[in-house]
């Protein structure tokens, strides 16, 4: 018999609506025809501007409507029912887009009866489409997290109509035993919307009483505040600042956590949710979802300011527990709800999902589609869906290997996302494995990896107006330095973090550039396994092994600037490429790309003449593989964005092209072809001490896989990409060759683009595969095919052993070790150190003397980075060159006379990238034949023995750079000349070394004063007060013949030109970012959005 | 992706294309490849520097002091140049005492400077110009005979010394000398018939900067025929050259520079086997892999049957040409002159030597030897080459010393034109000019080389030239022989 038939306790439905749609009668009505006899019915109008009385009293002329003053939130609103209504056993809580079935109510309170609960949560339906699932009670984590018990979209095929105990009863329509609600004091007034049911639902279990969910009971649900239909009333939301959902779902999920938990409890998880926020802002800021950094971060603020209302809420609650916290938990989920759904994303459906950043970059302004987010779980709601990881799951969501009919399923390779995790997790475990080396310490002097300035010096260098490269120079220095300064200003001064990131993140950087690449091309398992070849290919280890920074920076930015090419040259299938905003215009993409550019040339020069050669590539293989939808498009693009990249590091590209013919040594030194790879080690990579295999080779005729198999767009790219492949080759080997005149760039980023064409022909052999060759039938093309796959995972395994030494063959130390005894920045003459070798081994930028022989000069100290990137132009140094070419040619004894003018003290010469090691001849870049024959014949240069690895020499006739003596000032000639042995006697040293801010100190006797700083004319030498009259010496130097005695300082004085014209440049790329980040959307209120929470 | 809104794809073409291109590249690096690199090409022992050079030395080793007696010198400075050059002679003893004077050369003039006072029993020279183009030579006599040879404008590892003889009372010198400014430690090896002998005295020698020492090698490796020496060193670079004394009845001296490098081809550009006399080809090698050497001998009416030989690692092959029936003895007449080239293949090469011996009764030196000439030698930068001549008119090595054949052999396979020039200061006086055809030699002597007298001869060429004069009067052809030396820049007299 049933219950309600003898007694039904009375139920007063509380509706609170605000300014309610048109779907508001639909809710009355459903109320109106519920067949439960004691139901009452309380309408609470709240804020807006309507009286919805009139409507309430059409359809509900028994109900009451009470317009409460001013605009209160859902739960201070229902909370005055407690004060308007007596004798009702139940409450109903109800929002105004809700529709319950006709008996909605006789179930929930039967539920009540039957099960001994205080609170009754109804199953909740889509209101347009009831098959669909809204909601049947939910849990939460530890930490307040809120999860439904079912996934979004699941059809309602009765798979969840089962009472049973819920955490969270949703706030939408609940039963609330009267008493109950109360005790409890109603709603947590502080909570405007987005976690009162939570609260109220954990306080009610607080206090003993069960929440239940009862599923004959259904009610349909518009959700028009969760999906952001209808806004929040501005008024009940506090801050400046717009606030979304999101926000206040977060902060008031902590409220809940501070107020429910006791003692003991919330001393034991507050930790965890702080370390746990933590991490979720950092991913957060990482996918530039600044929005739910905002939420997470706002939320313990929020509650910090409002601590003091949690604890006075805490006591009362503290008075009416009945239940400990470990009874109340036995319903909550363990670990982190977010946690878990974070990664279980993450390997289902990618990074892009899992950080739910689609929604969060929009904007409100711009509507975008839904991410294309595969379910995750195998219920059986999901059994007509499409997904391809259904049916390898069970109604729990684990993979069972079967389908539903039990039958084994075979699966190709790669086809999931968790495969494609996986691969990706074994592709970067290799890359950490071979790097592990390299990730703590210090990096060896060795190439292009000398430590960076620090994070001022760094900026300092970027703004000077002189640079000590050479002698000396007012060229600009290259942006890089911006870059290195922001990075290490970012990471508050730590270099040596800063180094490791701006060089090995070049590996995964490449690797993300290149699936971006691949994205319009091919299908998520080819690009999987073509970014796997990138990374597997031995180029970035060879540039990494031989410490050359400028082939990683080419490795992370040519993919990108190939894409941006191919996108913003709008040819197929990059034209269906789609964003927002002025980036996605033909002027923004111009402008992303050279800025990507003028990035990359900033560490790299040869990147920008490597865009042009990726556009004639294509064009070269569109021409031959019959294509005509390219045509000179790609060029005209190319050519703009290299202007617009100039334009972009414009001072820097001008002091290089005031060089003259020594503008294009900046894009790499000639290296002696006697040491230059051959053509087959160029094909497959084999410039650095690693992965040198023949075995690589298989991966190279891998990637010829779509010529053969490849059909339309496939065999277009195929096409270009091996025209690329082929140029980059060509190139390398005939600039390595000394083919290309005085355009010399290094090898490793010569061979960027034919890595990226190989890595690209694996992933279109395998798109190809996919759709041009599986569904026909069986044929040599199939053969093929798995021969190339095979050869792909063999041609990697050099790579694969290369990582096992852990540093990719990089020495453990550079010429640092040797030359200990050549740092002396403190020292108290200055001197200057001539370095020679092959540029591959110089451990600094230099210029070239001939093929095979490079030149620098550095201070008393090992050098830094910045000297890496040198001037093009040598300025006085060139006479280095003309003497050591006097010495080579055998037409000088007396080379350290002649180098005496400059300060040289010691001749360095470096015997190889790792002298002592064992790397094959073309990697080792040794210096040239004749060089110690001719530096031994040498007069005035004694060896100095004991070093490893590195030639010493001593200037037995060495000028200090700043000297003084007694007799006759220096000859004044105007043209820049050698000296003769009377010029070079007699000095001895009187000031410091030149230092950024104080310049040259030291106390001078009176008599001329030589100073081997360039230009001369920008150097003043005070002594006393007054400056001292220059006359010029050697041509370029600086003597002051009449110098009085006295404390003297020299120093470099003109007009900040230079400065300057770099802070334009800086101003140019701030408006740049802007534009590209949309600064105009700044300032726009946001309304309020449904967001992941 | 998007159907593709062209027409069909050339795939055949890009195959062909892809193929061709990689194929193409592979065979033109492989073709270019083969050209060895500037700098590894081997630097003669004695090369002059160019006119306008900074500056340029040359050290002379292997002389003895006047108190010494065994081979006194002088030091020969010859000017190719166009503007007179000012320099120093340093004079280093072997007792560390050191003498320097100023030296002056004037546009191509020849001037004889006598080797600076000094204590010791041996010296030798560092001569330090302040511009190029000055060749220099040593000039020694002394109870033996006398002698020319080119001293060496640079230093060393390694020097070779293929001729040598210890026997009877016969003795070697071996002269080192350390010009440079880093100290040297150095190695000393001899090869004779019956084994390698590394005498522990002469093993870790020790020059400091500048130092000269003289090792006494027939003390150690005594009674040899033949005496082939690696000087090597652990740390630095030196000059060494040889002293060869031979005493008795056949009495003789001669100093030969060190060879720097074995070579694959060397020549010998004019032989000419005497009745009683003997002449013999050494040829050592000094390497680590089997030799296998040819020797080409060629009359004036063609060539001769080569001799073939495998030459061991560390040892050397002794041909007495004058022993070969082949060879026509030709007596002084110019009918059965020769000349010689030696082709080594399998190794690094070998280095060459000749040691002739004149009948007894002959002019003093009775006896002589000297290097052929090598690769690197023949091939001058500028194809111009100085023979400078046995002392000047005023201080002659010996009374009516002067050249009196110079013979030019062309070692490549191309014809080569020639012109040989007088140097005098002022300017140069064309003596002969013609054209060589390939593995063909020439002979100029007589009223043409006399009126030349003791000014140096200039030789010019279209290509590589092998270069040597006979100087007179001794025993036989080839007892004292003066190579050319190439000139690296193009001479400004």
């Amino acid at each position: 018999m049933p219950l309600m038939d003898v007694q039904a306790p009375a139920v007063v439905a509380v509706v609170v609506t605000t300014d309610p749609g048109p779907w508001f009668e639909e809710t009355l009505t459903s109320l109106a025809r519920q067949d439960y006899e004691e139901l009452s019915v309380l309408v609470l109008a709240t804020g807006g501007g309507e009286d919805p009385s009139e409507r309430v009293g059409r359809i509900l002329p028994n109900a009451f409507v009470r317009q409460l003053p001013g605009d209160l939130g859902y739960g201070a609103a229902a909370n005055t029912a407690l004060d308007m209504v007596e004798g009702a056993a139940f409450f109903l809580l109800c929002h105004h887009d809700c529709a319950l079935d006709d008996d909605v109510v006789h179930n929930m309170v039967e539920e009540s009866f039957r099960s001994n609960a205080g609170v009754v949560s109804p199953k909740f339906v889509n209101w347009d489409d009831p098959s669909i699932l809204l909601h049947v009670g939910m849990s939460c984590d530890k930490t307040g997290a809120v999860v439904d018990r079912i996934q979004d979209g699941e059809v309602d095929h009765g798979q969840h109509d089962a009472v049973r105990d819920v955490f969270v009863a949703p706030g939408a329509c609940m039963l609330i035993r009267a008493d109950l609600w109360r005790e409890l004091g109603g709603f947590d007034a502080g909570i405007v919307a987005m976690g009162e049911d939570l609260d109220l639902s954990w306080r009610s279990q607080v206090a003993g009483s069960r929440v239940v969910v009862a599923p004959d009971a259904r009610v349909r649900h518009r959700e028009v505040v969760a999906s952001g239909s209808e806004p929040l009333a501005a008024s009940v939301v506090e801050g400046d600042h717009p606030v979304t959902l999101q926000a206040l779902q977060r902060r008031h999920e902590l409220r809940a956590v501070l107020k429910c938990y006791g003692r003991f409890h919330l001393f034991r998880v507050l930790p965890q949710a702080g370390l746990l926020a933590f991490c979720e802002v950092v991913v957060a800021l990482l996918a530039r979802d600044g929005r739910r950094a905002r939420a997470v971060a706002g939320a313990w603020t929020w509650n910090a300011k409002h601590w003091g209302e949690v604890r006075a809420l805490r006591a009362e609650l503290k008075a009416r527990r009945l239940f400990p916290d470990s009874e109340v938990r036995r319903l909550q989920l363990r670990g982190s709800a977010r946690l878990s759904r974070y990664f279980s994303r993450l390997s289902h459906q990618g990074l892009a999902a899992a950080n739910a950043v689609v929604s969060s970059r929009q904007g409100a302004s711009a509507p975008q589609p839904e991410p294309e987010v595969a379910v995750l779980t195998g219920s059986v709601g999901l059994a007509f869906s499409e997904d391809a990881d259904f049916d390898d799951l069970d109604d729990l969501g684990h993979r069972s290997g079967r389908d539903r009919f039990g039958r084994k399923v075979r699966r190709d390779p790669l086809t999931s996302g968790r495969s494609h995790t996986v691969a990706i997790v074994v592709a970067a475990i290799v890359v950490l494995l071979g790097t592990r080396e390299l990730l703590f310490g210090t990096l060896p002097l060795v190439g292009q990896l000398a430590p960076l300035p620090g994070w001022a010096g760094s900026w300092h260098h970027f703004f000077s107006g002189w640079q000590p490269a050479g002698v000396g120079t007012t060229a600009p220095a290259t942006p890089a330095f911006g870059l290195v300064g922001l990075v290490g200003t970012v990471l508050l001064g730590s270099m040596g973090l800063a180094q490791r990131i701006l060089i090995l993140g070049c590996i995964p950087l490449g690797a993300i550039g290149f699936s971006q690449l691949m994205r319009p091309l091919v299908s998520a398992r080819a690009r999987v396994v073509a970014t796997i070849c990138y990374l597997g290919l031995p180029l970035p280890y060879a540039a990494l092994g031989s410490g050359r920074w400028d082939g990683l920076v080419a490795y992370a930015t040519l993919p990108f600037i190939v894409a941006r090419l191919a996108r913003a040259a709008e040819v197929a299938p990059f034209d269906q490429v789609t964003g927002g905003g002025w980036r996605s215009t033909a002027l923004g993409q111009i402008a992303v790309l050279g800025a990507i550019i003028a990035v990359a040339t900033s560490f790299a020069p040869a990147v920008l003449p490597m865009t042009l050669v990726c556009a004639v590539a294509f064009v070269g293989g569109s021409i031959v593989t019959g294509s005509t939808d390219l045509g000179g498009r790609v060029l005209w693009v190319a050519a703009k964005a290299v202007g617009m990249a100039v334009l972009l590091i414009a001072p820097w590209a001008v002091g290089t092209l005031t060089a003259g013919s020594h503008a294009v040594g900046i894009f790499g030194l000639p290296i002696s072809a006697a040491n230059a790879p051959n053509w087959g080690d160029v094909i497959r990579f084999a410039v650095g001490p690693t992965a040198r295999s023949p075995i690589v080779w298989l991966l190279v005729a891998a990637s010829a896989l779509p010529l053969l198999i490849g059909r339309g767009q496939r065999l277009i790219w195929a096409g270009r990409f091996w025209a690329l492949a082929c140029l980059s080759w060509i190139l390398a080997l005939a600039s390595t060759r000394g083919w290309t005149g005085a355009f010399t760039p290094s090898e490793t980023v010569v061979l960027v683009p034919a890595a990226i064409a190989v890595a690209a022909g694996v992933g279109l052999g395998i798109a190809s595969f996919e759709t041009d060759v599986a569904r026909v039938a069986f044929s040599w093309r199939q053969v093929v095919s798995g021969v190339a796959m095979i050869a792909v995972s063999l041609g990697m395994l050099p790579v694969a052993v290369g990582a096992l030494d852990g540093r990719w063959g990089l020495p453990a130390n550079g010429v640092e070790q040797p030359l200990a005894f050549l740092n002396q920045p403190n020292a108290a003459a200055a001197y200057r150190v001539l370095w020679l070798g092959d540029p591959r081994a110089l451990p600094v930028g230099g210029w070239p003397v001939d093929a095979g022989l490079s030149y620098a000069l550095t201070g008393q100290s090992l050098p830094d980075a910045t000297l890496v990137w040198t001037p093009a132009g040598p300025g006085p140094a060139a006479t280095a060159a003309a003497g050591l070419q006097l010495a080579l040619d055998g037409n000088t004894v007396h080379l350290g006379r002649l180098l005496a003018p400059l300060g040289v003290r010691y001749v360095v010469v470096v015997d190889g990238i790792n002298p002592v090691g064992s790397e094959v001849a073309s990697v080792n870049a040794p210096p040239p034949v004749g060089l110690q024959r001719s530096l031994l014949d040498q007069d005035d240069l004694q060896a100095v023995p004991g070093q490893v690895g590195v030639q010493v020499y001593q200037n037995a006739e060495n000028l200090p750079v700043t000297a003084q003596r007694a007799r006759p000032p220096l000859p004044t000639g105007p043209i820049w000349s050698f000296p003769t042995a009377a010029d070079v006697q007699g000095w001895r040293p009187v000031l410091t070394p030149l230092a950024h801010r104080n310049g040259a100190t030291g106390t001078i006797a009176s008599g001329p004063v030589y100073a081997g700083y360039a230009p001369a004319g920008d150097f003043t030498l005070d002594v006393g007060g007054h400056a001292a009259t220059r006359r010029p010496a050697f041509g370029w130097a600086g003597q002051y013949p009449a110098a009085t005695a006295g404390p003297a300082s020299l120093s470099f004085h003109n007009f900040p030109f230079v400065p300057l014209v770099v802070l334009v440049e800086l101003a140019g790329w701030v408006v740049l970012a802007a534009a590209l980040l949309g600064w105009r959307s700044r300032g726009r209120p946001v309304q309020p959005t449904r967001e992941e929470p | 992706m998007s159907p593709a809104a062209h027409s069909e794809p050339r795939r055949w073409v890009v195959l062909v294309v892809v193929l061709v291109v990689i194929v193409g590249v592979a065979v033109l690096s492989r073709s270019t490849a083969s050209a060895p690199p500037a700098a590894s090409l081997p630097v003669p022992g004695a090369i002059v520097s160019e006119p306008q050079a900074e500056s340029s030395a040359w050290y002379c080793a292997g002389q003895s002091t006047a108190s010494g007696q065994l081979a006194v010198g002088s030091v020969e400075l010859t000017n190719t140049g166009s503007r007179a050059v000012a320099g120093s002679i340093t004079s280093t003893s072997d007792t560390g005492a050191s003498v320097a004077a100023p030296v002056s050369v004037p546009a191509g003039g020849q001037l004889v400077a006598a080797t600076p006072a000094s204590a010791g029993s041996w010296v030798s020279q560092s001569v330090v110009l302040s511009g190029g183009g000055v060749a220099v030579s040593q000039l020694i006599h002394g109870p033996s005979g006398w002698a020319q040879s080119p001293c060496q404008s640079g230093t060393s590892q390694q020097w070779y010394f293929p001729s040598g003889t210890t026997a009877g009372s016969n003795n070697v010198y071996t002269a080192l000398f350390n010009p440079t400014s880093t100290p040297d430690v150095v190695d000393l090896t001899f090869v004779t018939p019956s084994e390698v002998v590394h005498p522990i005295s002469f093993q870790g020698i020790v020059l400091q900067p500048g130092q000269t020492q003289v090792e006494n090698v027939g003390s150690y490796v005594q009674n040899q025929q033949a005496v082939a020496t690696t000087v090597t060193t652990r740390t630095g670079r030196v000059v060494a050259s040889e002293t060869q004394v031979f005493s008795g009845t056949g009495a003789g001296l001669a100093i030969v520079p060190g060879s720097p490098h074995p070579e694959s081809r060397w020549s010998i550009p004019q032989s000419r086997e005497v009745s009683m006399g003997s002449t013999s080809l050494d040829i050592f090698n000094p390497g680590s892999t089997t030799e296998a050497v040819t020797v080409s001998t060629r009359l004036a009416s063609g060539p001769l049957p080569a001799f073939h030989a495998q030459v061991l690692p560390e040892s050397t092959w002794t041909l007495a040409t004058s022993a070969q029936t082949r060879i026509p003895k030709g007596g002084a007449s110019t009918a059965g002159s020769y000349s010689t080239i030696v082709q080594a293949s399998g190794g690094d090469g070998v280095v060459v030597g000749r040691s002739v011996v004149a009948p007894s009764g002959s002019p003093t030196p009775l006896a002589g030897l000297s290097n052929a000439v090598d690769t690197s030698s023949a091939t001058s930068p500028s194809h111009q080459w100085v023979v400078p001549s046995p002392g000047s008119a005023s201080a002659p090595v010996q009374a009516g010393a002067a050249p009196s054949e110079i013979a030019l052999s062309n070692p490549t396979g191309t014809t080569e034109t020639y012109s040989v020039s007088v140097m005098t200061p002022k300017g140069n006086r064309l003596l002969t000019k013609g054209r060589l055809p390939p593995s063909t030699f020439i002979s100029l002597s007589g009223p043409a080389l006399t009126a030349a007298g003791l000014n140096p001869l200039l030789v010019s060429s279209s290509g590589s030239v092998a270069i040597g004069a006979n100087v007179g009067p001794t025993g036989a052809y080839g007892v004292v022989t003066m190579p050319g030396i190439p000139l690296s820049g193009a001479s400004g007299g």
